[in-house]
């Protein structure tokens, strides 16, 4: 890009640098080199790489609400439910094309975050965690009493979900699931990271870091906060429906305050605000928590909590944190030398 | 004309104690005020009426010749009212370019659009070189808030203030807490300011203000004791008495 003949002192690429957005770099190639590795090296693990998949989307989404907009929630798995749901009825009762499908449930769960955050992000701090716990519940608990709609404790189940682009069936080895989960997810990375780079992920950004002061520069906070919430749960939502679509089964765990939590530890883990310490603390998370119940089905949550204090207490900004401090470590010595 | 600021018999009470007294005072455009006053004249209540913190008893506050008195603090702002804080009150956790392209975003009324990469936008990246020379922070640019020298911090919270276009720029003690060569640099800066943005200054330091202001406003019991240049408010005896008095006895 041509330089404007205006500009003066520093230049151009160091503004950039400045102003802190996400570039893509070398993370993005090993991550792409990882996942196509996984698929032909390990055929056996394709349901869990699968999983890994869909947490990273759902990680990514409670990324830019949290680590973005400073927006702290203990409810997420309220729009990964919401999307499971709505992915399900969808199947269900209208048609099974997924990639709809994936839209209808971004929608449903989008809308409930602007009808929630509407009410709910006028709180801050331990207030709002317990108002998004609330809101979590109380739709779980109407999802558990809706049975004719949801199957209440046994799930949604017995719909399928037509070949993609009607040309890809998915097979029983989970081969054709993989790839469409790690497709999307690669969609909903950039989709995160032109939100993250724009100037809505600035305004995220200064809200999280003053938001008086945004009020003070003229900024409608709430307005914004609910705009950042509903993509955040739109996202969100995708994650739920592509496990809907995946497992052909939507069960009452995909509202429950487990995941909400579980979805926090990966971003603590990884990292928050940098949409890296999502990939990296969910590949983490699930894959340790895999190996760990498969040595030790019965304390194999030790191992995890053991985790969670280390990281905490060695790296406490994420494990994507410690790295990026280390390598640019390791380029200010470079540069001095 | 107009003015850029014109504040008519403006009261404020809190139960009975009347903090602001009928002040009434203009700030021409392109004017460098200073408000002075020992503690406990009002300054800083003043400065809350004008900007919408707080709500007036009574009396009519126009920015550009049109009623501000009942408009939130933001829509102030958005008139082209800026302030600075006593206290910094920046984004600690953003680097230097980041806090005055906020500002900027926010002007222009582009904060909520969610495509196009600020770090690819060279209008929006020269304007903030151009802001952060002119207000000599180009070396600081990548640096977080919270990383910068107290005295740094004073003058980005004057860039944040600049950056959103203002004509009438409220500065609130802008120099407290700063050391002298810090001070000296903030005149500079001050002093380098655009004609198209009027100034007023609340300061306690006598030396900035009779340097800097073209007009100083004496506050005394929520009254305006006197308006006049430095030189009459320096021969002022009544000024000397209550003001300045303590130090010449």
């Amino acid at each position: 890009m041509r330089k404007p003949e205006n500009t003066i002192g520093t230049s151009f690429p160091e503004m950039r640098s400045a102003l802190r957005t996400h570039r893509f770099g070398w993370f993005e190639i090993v991550m792409l080199v990882v996942f196509v590795a996984v698929y032909y090296l390990l055929p056996g693990y394709l349901p869990l790489a699968t999983q890994v998949a869909i947490m990273i989307i759902f990680a990514i989404s409670l990324d830019l609400a949290l680590g973005y907009g400073g927006i702290e929630t203990l409810g997420h798995a309220v729009f990964y439910g919401i999307g499971g749901y709505a992915a399900g009825l969808y199947a269900l009762h209208v048609w099974q094309e997924p990639i709809s499908g994936l839209l209808v449930a971004a929608i449903a769960a989008g809308i409930f975050g602007i009808v929630s955050g509407v009410v709910v992000l006028r709180a801050k701090g331990l207030t709002l965690v317990m108002l998004t716990l609330a809101c979590a519940t109380m739709v779980h608990e109407f999802a558990n009493s809706m049975r004719a709609v949801t199957g209440g404790d046994d799930g949604l189940s017995g719909y399928r979900i037509d070949p993609i682009f009607g040309l890809f069936r998915f097979d029983l080895f989970g081969r054709t699931a993989y790839i469409y989960s790690v497709c999307i997810l690669v969609v909903v990375f950039l989709i995160a990271r032109v939100v993250a780079n724009s100037n809505f992920g600035l305004t995220a950004r200064g809200i999280r870091s003053n938001a008086q002061r945004m009020q003070l520069l003229g900024v409608p906070v709430l307005n914004r906060l609910v705009l950042l919430y509903a993509i955040s749960g739109a996202l969100a939502g995708i994650a739920g429906a592509l496990s809907a679509q995946v497992t052909k089964l939507v069960g009452l765990n995909t509202l429950a305050f487990t995941l909400s939590g579980n979805v926090l530890i990966v971003l603590i883990l990884g990292g928050i605000g940098r949409l890296y310490g999502a990939v990296i603390g969910s590949i983490v998370f699930v894959v340790l928590s895999d190996r760990a119940a498969a040595i030790d089905p019965f304390n194999w949550l030790f191992i995890l909590g053991g985790l969670i204090v280390l990281t905490v207490w060695l790296a406490p900004d994420g494990i994507a944190g410690r790295f990026s401090a280390l390598t640019q470590q390791l380029l200010g010595r470079e540069r001095k030398s | 004309m107009s003015f850029a600021l014109e504040i008519r018999n403006l009261k404020k009470a809190f139960g009975g104690l009347e903090v602001t007294r009928d002040v009434s005072l203009t700030v021409a455009a392109g004017a460098r005020h200073a408000l002075i006053g020992p503690n406990g004249a009002g300054k800083s209540t003043l400065v809350n009426l004008i900007t919408g913190v707080l709500k007036p008893s009574g009396g009519e506050i126009l920015l550009g010749g049109s009623g501000i008195g009942n408009l939130s603090q933001a829509e102030r702002v958005k008139r082209g009212l800026a302030r600075t804080f006593q206290i910094n009150s920046l984004f600690p956790t953003m680097t230097v370019a980041e806090n005055v392209a906020l500002a900027m975003v926010a002007h222009d009324g582009a904060d909520a659009r969610v495509l196009g990469n600020i770090s690819r936008d060279p209008a929006l990246a020269a304007r903030i070189e151009e802001h952060l020379l002119r207000l000599n922070l180009s070396d600081t640019a990548d640096r977080p808030v919270s990383n910068l020298s107290y005295g740094q911090q004073r003058i980005v919270e004057v860039a944040l203030a600049l950056a959103l276009r203002p004509n009438v720029l409220l500065l609130d003690e802008p120099a407290a807490g700063l050391a002298a060569k810090d001070v000296e640099m903030l005149l500079d800066l001050l002093k380098g300011l655009p004609d198209t943005v009027s100034v007023l200054i609340i300061e306690h330091d006598m030396d900035l203000v009779f340097r800097f202001a073209q007009t100083i406003t004496v506050l005394v019991d929520g009254r305006v004791l006197l308006t006049g240049t430095p030189e009459e408010v320096r021969k002022d005896q009544r000024v000397r008495d209550v003001y300045l008095g303590r130090r010449h006895g």
